[in-house]
């Protein structure tokens, strides 16, 4: 099950792509915290972060233009930060640290989602107790984001082809209308969809079906980053 | 509308994760409940096309485009705790495939568009559907519903970065609301025309048993 359409997985021989995926989301999910909590993210902290990020994402060979398109996102923040900066009285280095965060944050999510496939992740929430309802509803998400997202464009392009040249209001009803088309297609596939589960035997309280192995790496991955990124949090620099 | 982590301060996104989160598995409880396990794929296809349908942009002027949210749809067609439930799928995929919308911030995210999105849109609808004639009324009552639910849910927004001290409570209540007023009535006219064509196409949708 991956979609290269809408899955940033980055397929690569390296040890991290061979491990746990729970001990990577421990390790992602910590970095996280300690970025967030730094109460005073100084340029020393900062600059360390980046470097345990930067070495992370070389030796998971995470390609750099994938977080350069990811950061994309932080766009209309980092405007309205720019012009709040700039018509009130909030510090140059409040600012600074807030998008440092921002950067660092989206930084850690991107190495995770290059080198844990979404299936292994949902294998790692299903270890840790998540509601099976959930997993179920991320999975379907993911096999049929792609199929849909697929006939949306090809929907639109149709629309775009057509109606080119009106005024916005009609547009956005015309939009209406091909989404409506789409959600109709979207219900008729979700019928055939549950009759397909049905004749391979699916049961919503039946045993779910997992292959994790911790082993001793992960606990080496775990142990060394913990004591890398207490060392940065709770060092005097 | 999606916050990125670093904007906001550690107690308000910690509030709101557990706020979020006990929503989410108070939601889950419900559908898992109520729901016949038949709806479930149907819930899950109906998360994959709030999905593919953000990926339409809206043409707004002069360059500008928005994208449809469709909180306030899925909170109409399924119901309240149903569309909680939904927009938290789509919330978490989009913060783990795409970084849209940050980890830690994924519980004010969640709760301006799936608490705020589709319990507000859900109700208001079913108020404005009473005092309203049918076939217009269906236009009428999710066009109101889904355009008041995104100035709520950016006020919202707004409200949790001010808390934060990113930025004055008064500039983004002007910056964010004041745009958003208008960027809701896009969301308006295509969730309003969504429902009127489902009144002629497949009336049995919106006539589905509300969680």
């Amino acid at each position: 099950m991956t979609h290269a359409w809408h899955d940033t997985y980055h397929h690569a021989k390296t040890p991290a792509h061979h491990l746990d995926p729970r001990s990577k989301l421990f390790v992602g999910f910590l970095f996280m915290g300690f970025v967030l909590l730094t109460p005073q993210l100084t340029l020393a902290k900062g600059t360390a972060y980046s470097g345990f990020l930067v070495v992370v994402g070389l030796l998971c060979r995470v390609p750099i233009s994938l977080f350069i398109r990811r950061v994309g996102s932080l766009v209309p923040f980092i405007l309205l930060m720019g012009l709040s900066a700039w018509l009130s009285h909030i510090s140059k280095d409040h600012v600074m640290q807030i998008l440092g965060k921002a950067f660092l944050s989206i930084g850690a999510m991107t190495v995770l989602a290059a080198v844990v496939p979404f299936p292994d992740m949902l294998r790692a929430l299903q270890a840790v107790h998540v509601p099976r309802l959930f997993i179920l509803f991320l999975a379907f998400l993911f096999r049929y984001g792609a199929v849909l997202g697929r006939e949306t464009l090809k929907l639109e392009r149709g629309w775009k082809a057509r109606y080119f040249g009106q005024v916005w209001r009609n547009h956005w009803r015309e939009i209406g209308h091909i989404l409506s088309a789409l959600l109709v297609r979207s219900y008729e596939r979700a019928e055939r969809v549950y009759a397909a589960m049905l004749a391979r035997g699916f049961s919503l309280h039946g045993p779910a079906f997992h292959v994790l192995h911790f082993s001793y790496w992960d606990a080496l991955l775990i142990g060394t980053s913990s004591a890398i990124l207490l060392g940065i949090h709770w060092g005097r620099f | 509308m999606h916050i990125p982590d670093g904007f906001l301060s550690p107690p308000v996104w910690g509030a709101l994760d557990v706020v979020s989160g006990s929503f989410l598995v108070f939601g889950l409880r419900q559908v898992g409940r109520h729901v016949e396990e038949k709806t479930i794929p149907l819930m899950g296809v109906l998360s994959a096309f709030v999905f593919a349908a953000q990926m339409v942009n809206l043409p707004i002027g002069g360059g500008v485009s928005g994208h449809f949210l469709g909180g306030a749809l899925v909170g109409i067609l399924l119901g309240p705790w149903s569309g909680l439930v939904i927009m938290s799928v789509v919330l978490v995929v989009q913060c783990f495939l795409f970084q849209d919308g940050g980890l830690a911030a994924l519980g004010a995210n969640i709760f301006n568009m799936g608490i705020l999105g589709s319990f507000a849109a859900y109700w208001l609808a079913r108020g404005l559907r009473g005092v309203m004639r049918r076939p217009r009324g269906q236009f009428w009552s999710g066009f109101l519903a889904a355009w008041i639910t995104i100035v709520l849910s950016v006020l919202s927004c707004a409200s949790f970065m001010s808390e934060s001290q990113v930025v004055p409570w008064s500039f983004s209540f002007l910056v964010l609301g004041g745009a958003h007023v208008l960027l809701g009535l896009l969301e308006g006219v295509v969730t309003g025309t969504i429902l009127m064509s489902l009144t002629k196409v497949r009336p049995d949708l919106l006539n589905r048993p509300k969680v």
